[in-house]
């Protein structure tokens, strides 16, 4: 295999674009905005340490809120990195290469900070490791940490791997006066020196873990839906639950990519390289997608809801006509049917409507793992009687808001960080793709280069 | 309002006499349950177990008294057969099945029960045998279970887990030393 040549001076166009570059005022902005979120929910979260898992509202019956709601969301999320810089490598998709990057970062943001909400749900933190150590092999919580765990190396070493000679080229760019920045890129490069037996061994690990993350990736969101569908609960005793969550998964983490790119693509100016194509071709992706969510979203709901058997039935009725029937149905309709009947015209796949519906479709995930976890713990077989009125119901305290917005934070800022170290774009595999004729007729990339 | 004499003495009046009608309702309902006996014997009539209940009263045999046999279960009783009339002897017979099942020796407890009869009242009698099955308890604590403890899991899913998770960390080592690889290609 030829090593690709990267020229590393001012006449490479692509370095100008794509280098890493410093916060302007709006990024500044925008870091301290997210701060502020992060130490709010840090400090709500000394509070939950001193006092105990009492300052949320998680009760008897409720026993899992939004913190586990966001766990479900950040999982889905996650399953965008397995999509694109694998689903789409193996399909043979050419038009993913600007993509890779941006969908990785996001898998590792959110599969990190679903572990972390994880801890954050336990009463006793401390004890985290007994999950380890006193796991059962049979209980799918031990499944899912275990899945969670190996997902987050494999989804690491799948952003790692293809960034090491964008790394190389940081450390090469980096002035020596520079001290920490070069010893930093210097350390990761892992003396990268973009020989033809360096990049053989990179395109050996990137095919390899293409094919490992695709099984992972279905498994992580399985197995964490199995978490409700191996009890017997109102809503949750449903054999569709598996593929039901990573169709819901796949649909969400689609619109998390589209929503980050397009952010990117503004304030980076990129529009060379992330085109108007790019926002075409993935919105629809976004549409199948939606679609298919909205198949398993109609079994899921439609054929329980022809029974309205005892207390599935209450459940159910709820979410269609009563406390929850506002969020449940804007849920559907704002986070499902109109992005897909936006985005069925042409001018709705502009990047701008795809931007704005990507957001809907990624609002109404987070809302409708909410509906997943919480109604069905109000509505157990045994019906809630002699217990505290406020236990009848569920609604996050400000400590839970707090803590659960400054995870949502927290992996924004892992990925803006990662923007600000690193080439977002790949340079070393879109000089590729230059120096490789007849690549990407389809999509014209790089007329608009020309 | 002041106590007067004579309301005391109608107060007690009252009571004394409240006190005998009560006692004396009490005594009637004694002696009839006193006067009506049931009492529950096993024996073996041509190799067939049979229950047999005599009901008397003032220890004279009652015929006519329907009585209903019953084994006693953890939650309830299980009817045996329908309810069996007295004879002249004032006994109830009932055949004992083969396939009854009991404790871990087989030991069951018999009723034989009289409901509401206007000669007798209710009577009931209880008395153990070992004629039931003896039932063997499977005590799985120590068993390979899904629902045992994590030393205790199903040996199939402890193989399918590790199998699955060396198959994948195995790969992910083989990742981490192509790493290496790489980095000591760069040094060369």
């Amino acid at each position: 295999m030829e090593p690709v040549k990267i020229k590393l001076d001012k006449s490479n166009q692509l370095l100008t674009d794509l280098m890493p570059k410093k916060f302007n005022a709006s990024g500044k902005l925008w870091v301290g905005f997210l701060l502020v979120i992060v130490v709010i929910g840090f400090f709500a979260y000394i509070r939950q340490l001193q006092k105990g898992l009492v300052v949320t509202d998680m009760r008897d019956f409720t026993s899992w809120g939004i913190y586990i709601s966001n766990f479900v969301f950040f999982v889905a999320i996650s399953l965008v990195g397995s999509l694109v810089s694998a689903i789409l490598k193996l399909t043979n998709v050419k038009w993913r290469t600007p993509l890779v990057r941006i969908s990785e970062i996001i898998a590792v943001a959110a599969i990190f900070f679903a572990a972390i909400i994880i801890i954050v749900d336990m009463g006793r933190p401390e004890r985290f490791w007994h999950l380890f150590a006193y796991g059962r092999i049979q209980s799918p919580i031990l499944w899912d940490v275990i899945v969670i765990t190996t997902y987050l190396v494999v989804s690491s070493l799948l952003l790692y791997i293809p960034l090491l000679p964008d790394i190389a080229i940081c450390r090469d760019l980096t002035p020596e006066s520079s001290k920490f920045k070069k010893w930093f890129y210097t350390f990761f490069a892992l003396n990268w020196r973009g020989t033809a037996q360096q990049y053989a061994l990179i395109h050996k690990c990137i095919n390899v873990l293409a094919v490992l993350v695709v099984p992972l990736a279905l498994g992580i969101h399985t197995v964490t839906s199995w978490l409700f569908a191996t009890t017997y609960r109102a809503g949750w005793d449903s054999s569709n639950f598996g593929p039901y969550f990573v169709a819901g998964a796949f649909q969400a983490g689609c619109g998390g990519v589209i929503a980050v790119t397009y952010v990117l693509r503004n304030h980076y100016n990129l529009k060379k390289y992330i085109t108007t194509k790019h926002f075409d071709n993935m919105a629809k992706l976004l549409v199948l997608l939606s679609l298919v969510y909205l198949y398993f979203n109609i079994n899921e709901y439609l054929v329980p809801g022809y029974k309205m058997k005892t207390v599935d039935g209450e459940h159910l009725k709820s979410l269609f006509t009563g406390h929850y029937a506002p969020l449940f149905w804007s849920v559907q309709i704002f986070g499902m049917i109109v992005p897909i009947v936006v985005m069925l015209f042409k001018k709705g796949r502009a990047p701008l409507p795809v931007f704005i519906v990507s957001l809907m479709v990624v609002v109404g995930a987070w809302f409708k793992r909410f509906l997943i976890v919480v109604p069905t713990l109000l509505h157990p077989f045994i019906p809630i009687q002699n217990v505290p009125a406020s236990w009848h119901t569920y609604m996050p305290t400000w400590e839970e808001w707090a803590i659960t917005a400054a995870s949502l934070a927290g992996a924004l800022l892992v990925i803006t960080f990662f923007v600000r170290l690193f080439p977002i774009i790949s340079i070393w595999e879109m000089t590729e793709e230059q120096q490789t004729p007849q690549i990407d007729e389809q999509t014209n990339l790089y007329e608009a280069q020309a | 309002m002041k106590l007067k004499p004579n309301n005391i003495i109608r107060g007690l009046v009252l009571c004394c006499s409240l006190f005998v009608f009560s006692a004396q309702r009490l005594s009637a309902q004694d002696s009839t349950n006193a006067e009506a006996q049931i009492t529950l014997t096993f024996g073996e009539q041509d190799s067939v177990k049979q229950a047999k209940a005599v009901v008397t009263k003032n220890h004279t045999p009652l015929k006519g008294v329907d009585v209903v046999f019953l084994i006693k279960k953890s939650f309830g009783s299980l009817p045996l057969g329908d309810a069996v009339t007295t004879d002249d002897n004032g006994e109830a017979v009932a055949d004992f099945p083969t396939d009854m099942p009991g404790d871990q020796q087989g030991n069951v407890t018999v009723l034989a029960k009289v409901d509401e009869n206007d000669q007798t009242g209710e009577l009931l009698a209880s008395k153990s045998t070992n004629w039931g099955v003896p039932t063997t308890v499977k005590d799985r604590f120590d068993q390979r279970t899904l629902w045992g403890t994590a030393e205790n899991a199903p040996l199939t899913l402890v193989v399918t887990v590790v199998s699955l998770v060396a198959l994948v960390w195995g790969i992910i080592l083989y990742m981490v030393l192509q790493l290496g690889k790489i980095n000591r290609l760069g040094k060369a």
